[in-house]
């Protein structure tokens, strides 16, 4: 009995598997390189919409309380590169004169897990970034804290700790969150920043101008 | 064979029960995204629209604003019948608080929630320290002599001599600047214009100009004087309130504090050389009415807490023809305020400082004084052809508020509601 040769079922040379598995390979990590460099290019795309939205929430509400504050009121009177703001709303109009309400302040503080020591204290990739705070009833019992944003630049961007205006805005050395005044108009300029999985750091500066509304 | 079907069968099952379970889990996630991008997109849509109503209610209160300044019914629409402003509505009601002051209170709505502004403005066809587009105006001649400085600063920023060349100085007669004196800015006068012996102008020069209407004096509220109000020395305080004296007396060395908003009816007032006058106008400003004699002497102090000249008013109706008044300023102090003296003859002595803005009958400028005039008075409201308004008072309001003061009640404490 003469058996007939099974063609179908003569399998692969080893070159042909080993030629397979190379290509096999070669698919898998360019596969693996394009789904790691969309995911850091996602990362990047999400960490920098955060920090613009942390933005635009915090300098919308800079807007929104400063906006019925006395100018008489401020400190400092001409805050040119200054990181804090102190001031009163309107509240009121009584005998003639304005009723100013309780003491406002933004301040710009060292956020509590890194102090300012030039290391990165709490291991996110930034060395000693602050937090942007709104204290209201400042200095009374009723005394109320609300951190606007974490992240805020140590320097505002462009800028080096250098004694110098790198920027070209007009300030030297100006933090990540600085007040300048312009005749009535006070400017709020605000830098965040955010490290991402890949090490790459992250800056975005917005700025607004305000009018405060009463004397 | 059978044992292949029941596989053929499980195998199908097994497709049925991943297909659906992937299916769900897509779902959920695309839910779950939906749902955060909607929840996204409605608070964006809110906040758009929050600040699409602030500036139409801003824009109504101007508007309305305009309207009283020209002598107009500032009230626009109503609740009913709401004026279309593109994409939102509005209306403004107005609230008269005495004869030239009013409450205006604009509604705005889009497509959240009405945002309700108020402004309070003041006429300012008497009482306002604006001076046209002036800072120091002399109905009459204006003399700038020996040395004597006119410049300009802006009390938001503080005085700075570099940057001090936009004074403002007029007359309804002859300018005269003499021996050295300089003014740093612009002059115009119906008359000549002179500068000689080393005397400087370095802004526009107008002769030949249109007279300017001085404003009225402001009408002073009525009372029954106290007597004399007479401090020999020491320290006195005096809080906000209405005075009326005969006579509101400093003595040499004496210091008095008085705190705003007040207002000072006098018929003579006399700050003697070393004496200070504090005016604490943190709180609201300080307005002086005196009929009689204003007189100022060497080494007085007059301070404004606000730095604002408009929060420092003295409105002397004085006229120098009656024997015994005289208004004179003393040389070597320092003042910081508004000086509204229409009728009077003023001399300012040698090495005067002074801060904010004067009218007078005629000024004299003498030796090595130093008149600042605050440009920040300039930049007050000046609407409705050449009726000036001042804003006394800009504020959102909360719902509670807005009925509070429809009812003239206190407001509930809702203030978080506009945060």
């Amino acid at each position: 009995m003469l058996r007939t040769p099974n063609v179908g079922r003569g399998g692969f040379s080893l070159f042909e598997v080993l030629i397979s598995i190379a290509l096999v390979a070669s698919l898998l990590t360019g596969v693996f390189h394009l789904g790691s460099s969309s995911q850091q290019v996602a990362d990047s795309s999400a960490k920098l919409a955060e920090i613009q939205s942390d933005l635009n929430v915090a300098l919308e509400r800079i807007r929104t309380v400063v906006r019925p504050a006395g100018r008489s009121t401020i400190t400092p009177a001409n805050p040119s590169g200054a990181s804090q703001i102190s001031f009163q709303e309107a509240i009121g109009f009584a005998n003639g004169g304005i009723e100013f309400g309780e003491l406002m302040q933004f301040a710009l503080r060292p956020e509590a897990a890194d102090p300012v020591d030039g290391m990165d204290n709490d291991g996110d990739g930034l060395i000693d970034e602050g937090e942007l705070v709104f204290i209201s009833g400042l200095g009374t019992p009723e005394e109320k804290q609300q951190i606007l944003c974490k992240g805020v630049s140590r320097l505002a961007q462009g800028e080096l700790p250098n004694g110098s205006d790198d920027n070209q805005n007009g300030l030297l050395d100006e933090p990540g969150f600085s007040i300048e005044q312009d005749g009535e108009v006070l400017i709020f300029r605000l830098t965040l920043e955010v490290v991402t999985d890949g090490g790459i750091l992250l800056q975005q500066t917005r700025e607004t101008a305000i009018r405060p509304r009463n004397p | 064979m059978k044992v292949n079907k029941k596989k053929s069968r499980q195998g199908g099952f097994v497709l049925l029960t991943s297909t659906l379970v992937v299916a769900l889990l897509l779902t959920g996630i695309g839910t779950t995204l939906f749902i955060r991008d909607t929840t996204e997109a409605v608070v964006q849509y809110r906040t758009d629209a929050n600040r699409v109503a602030l500036q139409i209610a801003e824009n109504a209160l101007n508007e309305a604003a305009t309207r009283f300044a020209a002598g107009l019914v500032p009230d626009m629409g109503s609740e009913q019948f709401p004026i279309d402003a593109g994409s939102g509505a509005f209306w403004v009601e107005s609230r008269s608080l005495d004869a030239d002051t009013v409450s205006l209170v604009a509604t705005a709505q889009t497509h959240g929630d009405p945002v309700l502004l108020e402004r309070i403005i003041r006429s300012g066809a008497a009482g306002s320290p604006v001076i046209g587009p002036y800072g120091i105006f002399a109905r009459d001649f204006l003399l700038i002599r020996d040395n004597g400085t006119i410049d300009s600063y802006d009390s938001n920023v503080g005085y700075s001599s570099s940057s001090a060349s936009d004074a403002s100085v007029g007359a309804n007669a002859d300018i005269t600047l003499t021996g050295g004196s300089t003014v740093k800015g612009s002059v115009s006068s119906t008359g000549n214009i002179s500068a000689s012996n080393g005397a400087s102008i370095s802004g526009d020069i107008e002769q030949g100009a249109a007279a300017f209407t001085v404003p009225e004096l402001p009408v002073p509220p009525t009372g029954t004087s106290s007597g004399t109000y007479q401090v020999p020395y020491g320290t006195r305080y005096l809080p906000p309130d209405t005075y009326h004296f005969d006579r509101f007396e400093l003595q040499g060395g004496s210091q008095v504090t008085l705190e705003g908003p007040a207002t000072v009816v006098v018929d003579d007032l006399w700050v003697a050389g070393g004496a200070q006058l504090h005016l604490d106008t943190s709180n609201g400003p300080v307005i002086f009415h005196v009929s009689g004699q204003f007189k100022v002497d060497n080494g007085t102090r007059v301070n404004n807490s606000s730095g604002n000249p408009a929060d420092a008013r003295f409105f002397i109706s004085t006229e120098n023809s009656v024997t015994g008044d005289e208004v004179i300023y003393g040389g070597g102090g320092i003042f910081e305020g508004f000086l509204f003296a229409p009728n009077s003859d003023l001399t300012v002595a040698n090495n005067t400082t002074f801060f904010g803005a004067i009218l007078a009958k005629s000024l004299t400028l003498a030796g090595f004084s130093h008149l600042h005039h605050d440009i920040r008075l300039s930049e007050l409201q000046n609407e409705g052809g050449g009726v000036t308004t001042e804003s006394l008072l800009w504020r959102q309001l909360s719902k509670s508020e807005k009925e509070a003061l429809d009812n003239g009640t206190h407001a509930v404490d809702d203030r978080e509601a506009i945060q």
